[in-house]
């Protein structure tokens, strides 16, 4: 796991964003704004010593230009882990679905029902976001109507594809282009005594074969990019549930899809979300 | 219905339609107990059609471990690079210049960024976004 370096500049609010342009030039990758001026991010590859040599500089630049020169900034390393763990400390475990319940690692699973596991670890599905549960519940529908494969694409912690296992569908693809999600992935699997889950590191491109249903919980911009493919990855009366968009997203979803051949079945929203449920003709 | 009571506020600067749990997402709002991953999607849903610029998100966290986030106009020094059609400021701003502002561009950026720039006047203000893209190495041009 790799680290970063933390850059406290005390600056004032005329030259804050020259200094703001100049960190990012040098491969600031965020900031956090304060009253007294910015905290800026580096990845542990930059030289810590290189951007408080190129920030004392800067003040030369800033003189000339008219803007005040005078800040003070110093720098620290700090470990990445998980930042997440605070509010890991207080979920509880959820019940999604009729037969579903997601629980945390670190609980104790309910009997009665169908429980899914999930460590999310820094990948996206937790299983407390709306579109997720409303996935994992539609997912449950699709299993019950007799789907026997199931893509996921932009699998993240492997949520969806390791709660339709365990709803009973017999192949499930999961593809992920993040890495720390692929592990994720794993460990989830394991952890719920899957075996009938192929991961897979890279795109919707990299996949292969037809499936009863896709599931893709991810943004609109994408969904947009992909329809194309991953109606082509649908087999013919398949079910494709594209989801994680916000109102007014969908429209320009929706006509993606449908110029790759699908039909609208339903629109569901949740909150600001919107998921789309679609389907392929049969006689395609 | 009562008004839930805020624990804190947070303010990111990120960029658009890519944020993820690592710094300063990560340690800026971790202490606070909210779900990061549940800010990230949405901030993500949201910015994603606004291309390579970095936005502010306002992030308010309430007791209850919920939260709600607005976004803020990009800073000055992206106004200006839009503007001027550049992605990159130069790095020896007083030998390579990349670009060029109109008077008439930077009027309109330092009226938009005027209640960040604790200017009083538009001529102050002004003269902050001029120094800021000379700083870019971005001429100002009558």
């Amino acid at each position: 796991m790799s680290g970063y370096y933390e850059f406290t500049v005390e600056v004032g609010a005329a030259a804050r964003d020259a200094v703001l342009n100049h960190l990012l030039d040098n491969g600031a990758t965020g900031f956090v704004e304060r009253d007294s001026g910015l905290t800026a991010y580096f990845k542990e590859t930059v030289d810590p010593v290189e951007v408080g040599r190129s920030l004392d500089e800067f003040r030369n630049v800033l003189r000339r230009e008219g803007l005040d020169p005078h800040f003070l900034f110093s720098h620290s390393h700090i470990g990445d882990r998980d930042w997440n763990e605070t509010w890991k400390e207080g979920i509880k475990a959820m019940d999604v679905g009729r037969g579903l319940t997601i629980v945390p690692p670190w609980l104790q699973a309910p009997s009665g029902r169908i429980s899914l596991i999930i460590d999310s670890g820094r990948a996206f599905g937790t299983g407390h976001h709306e579109t997720t549960r409303l996935c994992l519940k539609l997912i449950e529908d699709i299993a019950a109507a007799g789907a026997l494969s199931l893509l996921d694409v932009g699998t993240g912690s492997g949520i969806l594809a390791v709660g339709a296992a365990l709803l009973g569908i017999k192949t499930v693809t999961a593809v992920d282009n993040d890495p720390d999600a692929v592990e994720a992935v794993r460990i989830n699997l394991d952890i719920n005594k899957v075996d009938n889950v192929e991961i897979l590191e890279g795109t919707i491109s990299n996949v292969e074969g037809t499936y009863d249903a896709v599931v893709a919980n991810l943004i609109s911009d994408t969904l947009v990019a992909i329809a194309g493919e991953l109606a082509a990855r649908l087999n013919p009366g398949g079910t494709a549930l594209l989801s994680g968009m916000i109102e007014g997203q969908e429209k320009g979803v929706l006509k993606a899809a449908e110029d790759a051949g699908l039909s609208l079945l339903e629109v569901i929203h949740e909150g600001k979300w919107v998921t789309l449920i679609v389907s392929k003709d049969s006689k395609q | 219905m009562a008004q839930k009571e805020e624990m804190g506020q947070v303010k990111l600067q990120i960029a658009a339609g890519k944020a993820n749990p690592a710094p300063p997402i990560g340690p800026a709002l971790g202490p606070y107990g909210i779900n990061i991953m549940d800010f990230c999607k949405g901030f993500n849903a949201q910015t994603q059609a606004l291309g390579d610029t970095i936005i502010p998100a306002v992030i308010t966290i309430y007791k209850d471990r919920s939260f709600t986030f607005i976004l803020k106009t990009p800073p000055a020094s992206e106004l200006i690079k839009k503007a001027a059609g550049i992605i990159k400021g130069s790095g020896t701003p007083n030998k390579i210049k990349v670009g060029k502002l109109t008077l008439a561009q930077v009027e309109e950026i330092a009226k938009t960024k005027m209640p960040d720039l604790n200017a009083t006047k538009i001529e102050q203000a002004m003269d902050i976004i001029k120094g800021t893209a000379r700083s870019m190495g971005v001429d100002i041009v009558s």
